[in-house]
């Protein structure tokens, strides 16, 4: 093997290449500029986006620096199965999330968010978990990118930390800011066509480099007889099954996917979301597969910390060139899903804080697009003071994750379900919230009793993923066969062996007791819910022309219902 | 062989991807010069 010491950009070639990269994303964005810009343009780009801009957003935005260094992490960890259990269980994910999109659009054309939805559905309790979990994965995604940004340049080159941490933000503010999401969309082709350029040269260089199909050959005896085989059960129950189950949380509870779901020309759902599956599924697995290619050099991660596989590969393997090629690769992935974060949050604010409830229903235009740049202002200054300051974010990130678990059963069975009350919604999140905590955090001792009850909930949580992955394609009937069928299968495999497996029991626990208490509160409900409710109370805030009158910007308003 | 395929599929199949995107760009920009209206 060779040193491992990284290689080194020079101060100047790093500059020019972020200020390059950010300057030409920042010009990109000046292409689309408008002097008043339209408010739901700025959130959802009117719904009307075409197949191409969208699916390279959709990808560009699930794809974040961790996608590469978990995936190669992954590899080197697990072998020959390693790289597709990061990367195809994410990318089904967004396959698995377009039916539920085609059901949201079709019950609320004009949402900007789906706490939007769960507002109209429910009331402001329910909006209100939807938003804060919202926030608070944007937030964190915004503060690992920046940390990302500053990892990889204070790793390849002389400029600190805190430098690259300051460019990146600065960088993805200065071309977000003024259009938003629409900003956010256009950039991110661009970005992506970078990052898959990128990842088609640099992959095979590395592989060849590193000696091909000879090594590959001359090093199957470096592998384990687990990470030998493609169907290792430690890859799926340590890797693929939690990654699994804490993605399809990420696919519904996250505002930047479900931006792209309202943003999308509507005949367009499908396709888009067939391609991003693809394209995410390459380019993810793809540079998984360095990871796996580190196992067979034998290569050992500076400081054991194997986060630096990659940086470790393309810094022995690759020419300055390719360098050149993989920082801007990283810093395309991470860019790309800043800016869909900053998007996102300011959406939110914009709809759920002064659409709904500041302005109660009646949102000034101009006011509006001023509460949505200064939420990107003040979530890029926080980033950057958090990722500056590197705080562990383990703990926050965990509970968000079980938040997003505990909210998937019932944002999809309110969409589909006239009973789900507001109530059953609220109890759902916070008992399955509590129960996984206590789980996950070992808050009592997980063993007897206590134990086999969070195997049968996660067990039943089991049931909940699969049969709602049935149900979004193949519809109800199908939807229970298949849960009572994984209910029967997994109920004898988890009692007595998942409490070995904690991570997951949480999170399967989340989504079980969320859909046993949202299921019984609902089945005591005699009040139904009329669905065409949801397409009244959730309209545009801008481009239906009423006769309201003009307002300050040269807009129209509509005035919001409900 | 195979192993060698396995790993080097992914960037084929990315490149596929990448043309799809970049040919339906170009006729969404058409489209939207024909029209007239913006394209995002």
């Amino acid at each position: 093997m060779q040193a491992t010491a990284f290689f080194q950009l020079s101060t100047a070639t790093t500059l020019l290449l972020l200020l390059g990269f950010y300057g030409a994303t920042f010009l990109l964005s000046l292409l689309i500029r408008e002097r008043n810009e339209n408010v739901d343009g700025f959130m959802v780009a009117n719904s009307a986006v075409g197949f191409g801009l969208s699916s390279a957003s959709m990808i560009a935005t699930w794809i974040w620096a961790a996608s590469f260094y978990a995936s190669a992490t992954s590899g080197f960890k697990y072998g020959l199965s390693g790289p597709l259990h990061y990367g195809f269980w994410g990318a089904l994910m967004i396959l698995f999330i377009y039916p539920f999109g085609k059901r949201f659009r079709q019950l609320a054309p004009n949402a900007h968010t789906l706490a939007e939805i769960l507002h109209a559905r429910h009331g402001t309790s329910s909006q209100i978990i939807m938003a804060v979990s919202n926030i608070i994965g944007s937030c964190i995604s915004l503060m690992v990118n920046f940390t990302a940004a500053g990892a990889l340049v204070s790793m390849l080159s002389p400029l600190s930390f805190i430098q690259g941490v300051l460019i990146a933000g600065l960088g993805v503010l200065s071309y977000t800011l003024w259009s938003g999401f629409r900003a956010s969309v256009m950039t991110d082709f661009a970005q992506l066509v970078a990052m898959i350029l990128a990842a088609v040269i640099i992959i095979p260089l590395i592989f060849f480099n590193a000696g091909g199909p000879d090594l590959l050959a001359a090093n199957m005896w470096r592998l384990s007889a687990e990470q030998a085989d493609f169907y290792s059960t430690t890859a799926i129950l340590e890797q693929g099954a939690p990654y699994f189950v804490a993605v399809l949380a990420y696919a519904i509870g996250n505002q930047t996917i479900a931006q792209r779901l309202f943003a999308v020309r509507e005949d367009l759902i499908k396709p888009t979301f067939l391609i991003a599956t693809l394209g995410y599924g390459a380019i993810v697995i793809g540079l998984g597969m360095l990871g796996l290619l580190a196992l067979f050099t034998g290569l050992e991660p500076v400081n054991g910390d194997l986060n630096n596989i990659i940086p470790q590969m393309a810094s022995t393997y690759l020419p300055p060139l390719g360098i050149a090629l993989f920082f801007i690769l990283v810093i395309g992935s991470l860019s790309s899903t800043a800016d869909s974060d900053l998007a996102a949050l300011s959406a939110i604010v914009m709809t759920d804080v002064y659409g709904k409830n500041i302005a109660r229903g009646r949102p000034d235009p101009r006011r509006m697009l001023w509460w949505g740049r200064a939420t990107m202002v003040v979530a890029t200054l926080f980033g950057v003071i958090f990722a500056s300051l590197q705080f562990d974010i383990l703990v926050m990130l965990v509970f968000v994750g079980a938040l997003w678990g505990a909210i998937v059963f019932p944002v999809i069975a309110s969409c589909y379900w006239d009973r789900v009350s507001n109530r059953a919604f609220v109890w759902a999140v916070l008992s399955a919230v509590l129960l996984f905590s206590v789980v996950r955090f070992e808050l009592v001792p997980i063993e007897g009793a206590v134990a086999v009850f969070f195997e049968v909930c996660a067990a039943l949580g089991g049931a909940v993923v699969l049969g709602l992955m049935a149900f979004g394609f193949f519809g109800r009937t199908a939807a229970l066969l298949v849960a009572a069928l994984s209910l029967l299968v997994m109920l004898p495999a988890f009692i007595g062996n998942l409490r070995e497996y904690i991570v997951l029991t949480g999170s399967l626990t989340a989504y079980g007791v969320s859909t046993v208490v949202c299921v019984a509160l609902s089945w005591r409900n005699t009040e139904r819910f009329d669905f065409n409710l949801l397409a009244q109370r959730v309209t545009a805030f801008q481009h239906a022309k009423v006769e309201a009158g003009p307002v300050a910007s040269g807009a129209f308003v509509k005035p919001v219902q409900g | 062989m195979w192993l060698t395929a396995y790993f080097l599929v992914w960037p084929a199949i990315s490149l596929v991807v990448l043309t799809v995107l970049v040919v339906s760009l170009g006729r969404d920009l058409r489209a939207a010069r024909a029209s007239g209206q913006s394209m995002i």
